[in-house]
């Protein structure tokens, strides 16, 4: 079963997972290139701007991966009003659960691709004495990244159903609305306040707020 | 097990304007079952129901002798299903749609669905979303038969389908049916294709079941009788009136549920005279009862 779960939401998926792997294979090569040519590339601030430049795509790349992990199963199941999934055999729990597992493990393709990409660009790059490469940290940080907000998606969808996710975009809104209108009203800035809530350590996004360095000292 | 499904005090809402109300239907193993009514009655509502897609407000369902919701999946194992609507992934082939289902049943039969596939001419590389709508019928019965089920649960299998599709589903239908001795249910508001396959009928209307019978009670009971000078106090009817009207002069037409030629007495002893008693053919039977339904006519014999 789980073969085959995993298979259409490969092809399902694919186009958007070609593009996450193919960007993390060369953009951060052209990253470092083109960022070197600019800078001094003997210069450790310099590199560094250049590297935490990079790490911007890597953690972009990382939110893309996961939503396009997310929403593509449900959508199609949806658009079918999930009779297909509801019409088989399996308990659902155990549907979702496949669902899950499928999308997780394609995770694992962009992942590879962010370290053989990250090992080519590092590899193909000068890297003043003092600093080392971390290929392989930036890889596992944009796997753990991409689970922890492919996981935030599907629950929204899978698990908790559309209504959920209206009464989620509609809040989000309203809230946004109100941080607005605080702010103009010369409050303090409510959206950053929460955007560092759950973008700093314990939040659940904290990962991604992380120093995303394929070179580091 | 003699029933396949069993319904009891069925109950469920959908929005303001639509329920099932109060379904009850029983249907025995082995029989082909005709789930009649018209566009919107609620049958495809009922099915889903009674495979546990949508939850019930109120009443208990067995299928196969599973509880639903509770034993759902072992009973979903056990049977075929046809829904109204193309439920298939789109972007799969036909020949991928195949090994999805395949993962899940496990007494899927793969030589049966190549047999099934050939004969129903479905190329194993065209993609769902490129079938016609007779292809993708004959690929959802295909999916329904391959694993062997003990029902088949069929919702307008045919529905928009040419005479030539219709045919090779509803052969392939059939020959499953009398090879295994399947139970089948089968929804549909195309009355007389029920009328050549059915031996049981159910007739639901605005969420409800306003009758289950055989299909030889249901083709022979209900006539259409000529009367004249007709009663006017009618006393108690040894029939089920379903519907009175004057044809000419004095003469009127009785559509009579539950006839018996003996009845004739009736008539006799109120000195009126039975001129006529007309056979009505399924679709008519199907219009009158429905038509009854929704206007009764208040005189009605000893079980109404």
């Amino acid at each position: 079963m789980f073969k085959q779960v995993l298979y259409t939401q490969w092809k399902w998926s694919r186009a958007e997972l070609m593009f996450c792997v193919v960007g993390a294979f060369i953009v951060p090569t052209l990253i470092l290139r083109v960022g070197y040519e600019v800078v001094d590339g003997y210069s450790i601030t310099n590199v560094l701007g250049v590297v935490g430049f990079a790490g911007m795509f890597f953690g972009s790349l990382s939110l893309f991966t996961a939503f396009a992990l997310a929403w593509r199963p449900y959508i199609v199941d949806m658009s079918l009003r999930h009779v297909g999934p509801l019409s088989l055999p399996v308990p659902w729990p155990e549907f979702v659960r496949l669902r899950f597992l499928a999308g997780a493990t394609l995770v694992l393709l962009p992942t590879f691709a962010v370290w053989i990409g990250g090992v080519i660009a590092t590899t193909t790059s000068a890297i003043p004495l003092t600093l080392h490469a971390y290929p392989g940290g930036v890889a596992l940080r944009f796997l753990t990244a991409t689970l922890v907000a492919y996981a935030a998606g599907f629950m929204l969808q899978y698990v908790a159903g559309k209504h959920a996710v209206r009464v989620a975009v509609i809040s989000f809104f309203v809230v946004l609305l109100l941080a607005l209108a605080a702010s103009m009203l010369g409050f303090e800035n409510v959206i950053g306040k929460v955007w560092n809530v759950i973008t700093t350590w314990p939040g659940p996004f904290s990962i991604f707020n992380a120093r995303w360095m394929l070179i580091d000292v | 097990m003699s029933d396949a499904i069993i319904v009891r005090n069925l109950s469920y809402r959908a929005g303001k304007e639509f329920a099932i109300r109060d379904l009850a239907m029983t249907v025995p193993s082995g029989c082909v079952y005709g789930f009649l009514g018209p566009n919107g009655s609620g049958k495809t509502t009922s099915l889903r129901l009674m495979l546990g897609m949508l939850p019930a407000d109120y009443g208990t369902i067995n299928l196969l002798g599973h509880d639903v919701p509770a034993g759902v999946h072992k009973a979903l194992a056990k049977i075929g299903y046809v829904p109204e609507r193309l439920h298939l992934y789109p972007q799969l082939t036909v020949d991928e749609t195949i090994r999805y289902h395949a993962a899940f049943y496990p007494d899927w039969d793969s030589a049966r669905a190549e047999q099934l596939r050939r004969e129903f001419a479905l190329r194993a590389e065209q993609t769902v979303d490129r079938l016609s709508k007779g292809e993708a019928g004959k690929l959802m019965m295909l999916l329904a038969l391959a694993h062997n089920p003990d029902l088949l649960v069929l919702d307008e299998p045919t529905d928009g389908l040419d005479p030539v599709v219709r045919r090779d589903v509803l052969a392939a239908l059939l020959e499953y049916v009398s090879s295994r001795g399947a139970t089948v249910l089968i929804s549909s508001h195309l009355i007389h294709e029920q009328e050549r396959i059915c031996d049981h009928v159910g007739i639901m209307d605005d969420g409800r079941l306003l009758a289950e019978m055989p299909m030889a009670a249901f083709r022979g009971g209900i006539k259409r009788l000529r009367v004249s000078k007709a009663p006017v106090e009618r006393g108690a009817l040894p029939f089920t009136l379903l519907s009175r009207g004057v044809s000419a002069g004095r003469e009127e037409e009785w559509v009579v549920r539950g006839w018996q030629p003996a009845m004739k007495e009736y008539f006799v002893a109120a000195e009126s005279e039975l001129r006529e008693v007309i056979d009505l053919d399924l679709e008519e039977s199907f219009v009158e009862l429905l038509r009854s339904a929704r206007t009764p006519v208040g005189m009605t014999g000893e079980d109404n």
